[in-house]
């Protein structure tokens, strides 16, 4: 029965015993000279790798049973069965589309896709992780990954400067997050989410009775108003926010952005947040969502904070990926707005909302790698947007799949981005959050106006000198084709997300709604 | 309902042929091979979206059951919803 419950976690063992056949074999072959383009050949076999693990998770007949394995450390439910599934496919996608920036910018390293993968194979232990401590450990495998990935172009002192600085942020961040588990364990004794749901599910009658009134006061000092609790929440708190690049701690993401590889920028940009997100929705909304009341200010002002910042920051950029991260920022604060209203449909659009992100995010990153400029400016990774003026005339679907995009990250109507926008509304105006409603709803006014410049840079600027690009390959275009589609069709059909983010917070919640 | 997701499908599988070579500036009628691939693979794709969708809508009704909860308003609004009571 043991063997049976464990056997649930077979995808993870399989990505875990495959990342070390792939070390072996890259090690073996990269000895032998004749190889030139072994990233390549492992870049293929991480994606077939990727779309094994994919099979075999599809294969778990998990759905509503909720498997807890390793002495409760691990989870196996239907959010961490979804999340991953999404995550997989997504880096999927993210593969096929860096192999040519790789190749173009001679990232020629076996252990760039090796990484890749131990990234995932932490992102995925954090969508399953159910422990203190093996959602550190989960996030410590991925952010490791992601400070090597930071600093692999080795010729560039941009990189190794922006894998430098993750390095010591992230280490950082890591620290508060194990302070904040460390008074956690001091307070309660114990690490587990579940025992936590557990410990403070109790209402006072039920903890006088079982201290006696005596203690009572005690008690209610620790469990029932928390302080010591909510000290340990905060130090969690500000430890993820740090992942999340969510302001105020954000700064991080627009050097690191602008310094690391586009292809592992790539990666950042669009990966893990849902794997954190998953982790914050486990530890806040599932074990103490008796303290929503406490925790919900502190994340409103966050969230509030992030989008202005998000939305002010972004209008003086000149780069175009220093504006992809203040977007990213942005749209992180819009999550965490739905997140902060604690209800039934603020979690079902918070997880709609971040599907969505993930996609057009997939979009707007596939383009900016496809965007190869002629000549001498060949090499250049880092575009500003004025290298953008003759996209147009250089290929003017592209610009067009480019601006439709953008123009659906802003929230435009015709767009899935404006379903999902409107959604984060609503849920913040049913749970009475005017203000942040209001002040988001204007946020999002201004964040439009840097978007539109890119579409006005485009297509309006009537300069006669410019920068062409190279044509784009067949088969990564229909990739771009692919997500592009998807995109549109999501605004006339967006009936599967919807019910799809449903079942997860339906299973999620405990609550009858 | 089947029929029409299918055929939205395969219509959108071969514009999306379409769109990847305007992507590459070639004629749009190059390769049609994979126009014709791709006008399978979107029917069938339509198929299993319409399928996906209603089997999500089984799954939550039941959930919503299993918790006491009346079935989805709009369940399979095409076809009517019928209230239990």
């Amino acid at each position: 029965m043991l063997i049976f419950k464990e056997i649930q976690l077979l995808p993870e063992i399989f990505l875990g015993i495959s990342i070390i056949y792939l070390i072996i074999h890259g090690t073996f072959i990269s000895v032998n000279n004749k190889y030139l383009l072994i990233q390549n050949s492992i870049l293929y076999l991480s994606i077939l790798i990727i779309a094994m693990f994919c099979f075999l998770l599809l294969n778990n007949s998990i759905e509503y049973n909720n498997f807890q394995i390793f002495n409760n450390t691990i989870i196996l439910d239907y959010l961490s069965f979804s999340s991953k599934a999404w995550i997989a496919l997504i880096s999927i996608f993210c593969f096929l589309m860096v192999q040519r920036y790789l190749a173009v910018q001679k990232i020629n390293y076996f252990e760039y896709s090796v990484l890749i993968l131990f990234a995932l194979l932490g992102i995925f232990f954090i969508c399953s992780s159910n422990d203190l401590i093996t959602a550190y450990l989960s996030i410590e495998l991925q952010s490791l990954s992601f400070y090597i990935m930071a600093a692999m172009k080795k010729d560039s002192a941009f990189s190794a400067d922006a894998g430098l600085k993750y390095f010591i942020l992230g280490a950082f961040s890591s620290s508060l997050f194990l302070f904040g588990s460390s008074i956690l364990y001091g307070v309660s004794g114990t690490t587990n989410f579940e025992d936590l749901k557990n410990l403070f599910f109790l209402t006072y009658l039920e903890y006088e009775s079982i201290y006696g009134v005596d203690n009572y006061s005690f008690v209610k000092h620790v469990f029932i108003d928390g302080g010591l609790i909510q000290f340990a929440l905060v130090f969690i708190f500000v430890s993820l926010l740090f992942k999340l690049a969510v302001a105020p701690f954000h700064l991080w993401s627009l050097d690191i952005y602008e310094g690391s590889p586009s292809s592992s920028t790539f990666f950042f940009a669009v990966v893990p947040k849902l794997a954190i997100f998953i982790l914050i929705i486990r530890i806040f909304y599932s074990s103490f969502f008796e303290y929503s009341i406490k925790w919900r200010y502190y994340i409103v002002v966050v969230a509030m904070l992030t989008v202005i910042v998000g939305s002010f920051g972004g209008l003086e950029q000149k780069k175009l990926k220093s504006l992809l991260a203040y977007s990213s920022i942005s749209h992180m604060g819009y999550t965490l707005i739905a997140f902060s209203t604690g209800t039934f449909e603020g979690m079902q659009s918070m997880l709609c909302y971040l599907f969505l992100y993930m996609i057009a995010g997939l979009c707007i990153w596939s383009i900016f790698l496809l965007l190869q400029l002629k000549y001498k400016y060949s090499k250049k990774q880092n575009k500003d947007l004025t290298d953008l003026n003759l996209l147009s005339k250089s290929n003017n679907i592209l610009a067009l799949f480019f601006s439709t995009v953008l123009l659906s990250i802003a929230g435009l109507p015709p767009m899935v981005g404006f379903l999902v926008k409107i959604g984060i509304f609503l849920v913040s105006i049913e749970a009475s959050m005017y203000f942040v409603a209001i002040l988001s709803i204007l946020c999002s006014v201004i964040s439009t106006f840097y978007y539109i410049r890119i579409v006005k840079i485009m297509y309006f600027e009537n300069s006669v000198a410019g920068k062409l690009y190279y044509p784009i390959q067949s088969n990564i275009s229909i990739l771009v084709v692919c997500l592009f589609y998807f995109l549109l069709f999501l605004f006339v059909n967006p009936t599967l997300i919807y019910l799809f983010s449903y079942k997860i917070t339906l299973l999620l919640t405990m609550t009858v709604v | 309902m089947g029929l029409t997701a299918m055929l939205v499908g395969s219509i959108s599988g071969t514009g999306l042929q379409m769109m990847n070579n305007a992507l590459q500036k070639v004629p749009l009628s190059r390769r049609p091979w994979l126009h014709v691939g791709y006008f399978f693979l979107g029917g069938y794709i339509g198929q299993r979206w319409v399928k996906l969708e209603k089997e999500l809508v089984i799954d939550i009704n039941e959930i919503r059951a299993d918790k006491g909860l009346p079935p989805m308003i709009a369940t399979n609004a095409w076809i009517k919803y019928e209230n239990p009571e």
